[in-house]
């Protein structure tokens, strides 16, 4: 079919709009190397900016922590902003703050922690430092009275994070009911066990996972190679580790063959449902097609959007999103039901909504307007150096990656992935509804 | 103190589902000594030296105005892929209350698309205007200038979508009434301004007030809170300036003001009540805030006062930080803002409740220190750094600086007031963050809210020095 007038008008606006350079810098190539002692470094040039972001991702998530130990993956991510033996305690966010840093974060998901700051690209060598200081000596300035302060600050963040909702819950919801009993997703993060957690819990997941063999270093922006590689060489080449590394396997794959539901009654504010289906790993090109399903189904401006909150306002927040775990991936669907609206009809949207799409995907999401918006939101998501060094070094490959997959997608595998995914017979659902008492309940049906 | 956390309603269904699964806890082998094995090179012992952050580069801005008053920037960044438009009205600085509110409705309608967009589109209103952000790809940025015409100068919009919009609103407003961090901020803005100011209202009195709101009412609102006059609209990114300026002249050449200002009143700061106040709602944690009248945006005191608001409270490094996060653990979050449009100091955090008595005295404490001990040479370093490399990072990528521009412009400012604030940051000493210490908390304290369960509050504050007093529940 030929273009309309109207959007070939739109595409020379757009042009004229345009600057007279054409070389936007959407995605750069990647060197890598690895150093003797097992540690993967990912450089990643990037001039635009005087800046410099350094990330590390530590194969050290909610799935490594030992039973009876829920929390101690998130408290040793607190605990590595004590500061090291050289840095010195409590001078760690201190050196940050002098080196200039505009940007830094810890974060622990289900398959690593990740690690962050972006600085002056003239206080490259200063993140260096404090990272591999980190990775060497951390435990030499730990003690009890340190983790004892630490643990309750992580049980705060836990109360401070459930306390308008149990809908902060609703991934270890998803988890617990996808994964089976022994399964390393299992439940993941929904147990805070750290009454009684010591110090040698500590160093024993530090001495395990904390270790340049485990670990992805990624470096973005304004540096010059030769330098960088230098200074990486400097400072963790020499870095080893206590003991053996334990051995970390990738969890099964788990799909389901019938559906499943859960109806979990506790005294939540907003009742909400979640429609959860396991998926394909990152590098699948069904993993593009799920992000086009998301945009299609949650996204500005979609019949969902409009059917459930912008004209319904039966629900306050509608969110599709695709959960990236180490071998496979969740797509989830989920909508947080406004206040005293009941969740029997905000279901039944959803359901015909997915229906829909299933039946004729090309037609119900209008394809190349989908993947024009899922290719801008993730491009502007991975805009600021900080956020393309995480993404480099928990993934280990550039966003040119995704976004190729995104731009090869045809409409086959779009139709073939909502047939292959999206289907009823593969899905959990839950539904999260209110009851005054205080004591939680948890109602499973299905296979 | 921390086995009270099991009891507590919010971890019930964590450990119910704990329960289905979890069976004891595992043995874990000894840590193995030495606890770090690698040698300690002698290049590791001091961190590598670093030079004082340049001045930046400040970006060639071009601005332009239109006949209808409308402003214009366009700010020529090369190489990204990224292009960041903004709207920005200032009509509503002090507005008064319903506006601001029929302003978040109206705001809402125009981002919300009756048909799906290529781009993300969204808005916030604050005690000073409305801004409408788009961060995208260069294709996109026809397509979002033409949707902002559409929507602002047009004003097309589905007529069912309003009464959708109100109860929503209203919906999401009454489930915040039992929010204790929500009521805990009100509380805190109601202390400094008084009831009438827009960010004052508890979540019901907002809720009861939307409800009240009519389709010709929000209409006849709508044109006074967008218009031409007052506002600009900024893009920064890879364009071209000239193609980006007709662009601009083209969608809003035509728009004409269709209304009058809303009332333009500057409230002024007062400190009601006494120093503590505690009030009551059933939560997890407890709620403390602190408030104080700060300088306003343009005042001598602003950037002396931007210094002494991250040595207090604005980083995990900060005064308050020490005190009730890293050697307490009384609260996780921990931050205090500066708004220099309100003239207002804040600072939030939540703690365990068998801890509020510790950490009110650690907060009046922190208080009290900051008349007493000015700071440090590294404290003030530390927050001279972090406001230049803040400063300079924001000018450097598109979204940032098409946001730097818009708030500026929020302000009566322009791009100029850069390198002005660049040279009052590298200026300010250590003098001057205390003289405006002094100023700002000493002889009017600071106002502390306390919003939790009363009696567990009650038990512990009955011991305070300070005055107390209690608010009952609605």
């Amino acid at each position: 079919m030929p273009p309309s007038r109207n959007r070939v008008l739109g595409v020379m606006v757009a042009l004229s709009l345009a600057g007279a350079a054409t070389a936007r810098a959407e995605t750069a190539a990647v060197r890598a190397l690895t150093l003797k002692n097992g540690l993967k470094v990912l450089f990643e040039e990037d001039h635009r900016r005087p800046r410099v972001a350094v990330s590390i991702a530590y194969g050290a998530g909610l799935r490594d922590e030992p039973r009876g130990y829920g929390g101690l993956a998130h408290l040793t991510e607190h605990l590595m902003f004590a500061g090291s033996r050289n840095v010195g305690r409590g001078n760690f966010l201190r050196s940050l703050a002098r080196a200039g840093a505009t940007a830094w974060q810890g974060q622990v998901d289900p398959d690593a922690a990740v690690y962050y700051e972006e600085v002056p690209a003239r206080s490259l060598s200063t993140a260096l430092w404090l990272e591999s200081d980190r990775m060497a000596f951390l435990l030499d300035t730990l003690n009890d009275e340190l983790v004892d302060r630490e643990v309750k600050i992580v049980q705060n963040e836990r109360l401070e994070k459930f306390a308008d909702s149990q809908w902060s819950s609703r991934d270890a919801i998803v988890s617990h009911m996808l994964f089976p009993e022994g399964h390393p997703y299992h439940g993941i993060g929904e147990n805070l066990e750290l009454d009684g957690v010591e110090l040698r819990h500590v160093q024993w997941f530090f001495q395990t996972h904390y270790r340049p063999d485990n670990a992805t270093l990624a470096i973005v922006g304004d540096f010059v190679p030769s330098d960088a590689e230098d200074l990486v060489r400097r400072y963790f080449e020499a870095v080893v580790s206590a003991g053996r590394a334990a051995v970390r396997s990738a969890p099964p794959v788990v799909r389901l063959n019938a559906e499943r539901s859960a109806v979990v009654r506790q005294r939540v504010r907003y009742e909400g449902v979640v429609f959860a289906w396991p998926g394909p790993a990152e590098s699948d090109p069904g993993s593009a097609a799920l992000d086009l399903m998301a945009t299609c189904l949650a996204g500005r401006g979609s019949a969902l959007q409009r059917a459930l909150v912008t004209r319904g306002s039966s629900a306050l927040n509608l969110r599709a999103r695709r959960w990236t775990l180490a071998n496979q991936s969740l797509f989830v669907l989920e909508a947080l039901a406004s206040y005293e609206v009941d969740i029997d009809g905000i279901r039944r949207t959803l359901d015909s909504a997915v229906a829909e799409l299933r039946s004729d995907v090309v037609k119900y999401c209008g394809i190349d307007t989908v993947r024009a918006a899922t290719r801008a939101a993730f491009l502007e998501s991975m805009d600021h150096y900080a956020a393309r060094a995480r993404y480099l070094a928990k993934t280990g490959h550039s966003i040119g990656d995704r976004l190729a997959r995104l731009e090869t997608l045809s409409t086959t595998d779009v139709e073939d992935a909502a047939r292959q995914y999206l289907a009823d017979s593969h899905r959990l659902v839950v539904d999260l509804r209110w009851q005054s008492s205080e004591w939680g309940t948890f109602e499973v049906s299905g296979d | 103190m921390t086995s009270g956390h099991a009891s507590r309603p919010i971890l019930v269904l964590l450990l119910a589902l704990a329960g289905m699964g979890c069976s004891g806890r595992a043995d874990l082998p000894p840590p193995i000594v030495p606890l770090s094995p690698t040698e300690n090179a002698a290049f590791r012992s001091s961190p590598p030296l670093i030079s004082p952050p340049p001045t930046p580069t400040f970006p060639d801005v071009h601005a332009f105005a239109l006949e209808n008053g409308l402003c214009g920037y366009v700010v020529p960044l090369r190489g990204s892929p990224i292009v960041g438009v903004r709207y920005v009205t200032r009509r509503l600085r002090d507005a008064d209350v319903n506006t601001t509110e029929l302003a978040d409705a109206a705001a809402r309608l125009v981002v919300e698309p009756r048909v799906r967009r290529p781009f993300g589109l969204f808005y916030l209103v604050s005690n000073a205007g409305v801004v409408f952000s788009s961060d995208t790809t260069a294709e996109h940025l026809a397509g979002v200038l033409r949707t902002l015409r559409i929507s602002l100068v047009s004003q097309k919009f589905d007529a069912e979508d309003f009464p959708g919009t109100r109860d929503l609103l209203r919906r999401w407003l009454r489930g915040l009434n039992t929010n204790a961090a929500f009521r805990a901020n009100a509380e805190s803005w109601r202390a400094l301004f008084g009831p009438e100011y827009p960010l004052a209202a508890t979540a019901d009195e907002r809720a009861s007030r939307i409800e009240r709101w009519t389709s010709a009412g929000f209409d006849d609102a709508f044109g006074r809170i967008f218009g031409p006059r007052d506002s600009a609209i900024v893009i920064a990114g890879d364009v071209d300036v000239d193609a980006a300026e007709s662009a601009i002249r083209k969608e809003f050449g035509t728009w004409k003001d269709s209304g009058e200002r809303p009332p333009q009143e500057i409230p002024t700061g007062a400190h009601r009540g006494k120093p503590v106040r505690v009030f009551d709602m059933p939560w997890n944690q407890v709620v403390v805030d602190a408030a104080a009248l700060a300088p306003r945006e343009g005042s001598k005191d602003q950037v002396p006062f931007q210094l002494l608001s991250y040595i207090l409270a604005g980083s995990l490094d900060s005064r308050l930080a020490h005190a009730l996060r890293e050697s307490s653990g009384h609260g996780y979050t921990v931050r205090g803002h500066y708004d220099a449009v309100a003239g207002a100091w804040m600072f939030t955090t939540s703690v365990d409740p068998f801890a509020v008595q510790e950490s009110v005295e650690a907060l009046e404490s922190e208080l009290t220190r900051l008349l007493r001990d000015a700071p440090s040479p590294d404290e003030l370093e530390r927050a001279r750094t972090e406001s230049l490399e803040g400063l300079a990072a924001r000018l450097e990528a598109p979204d940032t600086l098409a946001t730097s521009l818009a708030e500026l412009y929020m302000i009566g400012r322009g791009p100029e007031r850069w390198a002005e604030l660049d040279r009052l940051i590298r200026s300010a000493t250590s003098a001057d963050v205390a003289r405006v210490a002094r100023r700002y908390f000493g002889e009017s304290r600071a106002i502390v809210t306390v919003v939790g369960p009363m009696s567990t509050i009650a038990a512990q504050l009955q011991w305070s020095k300070y005055p107390v007093e209690y608010v009952a529940g609605d």
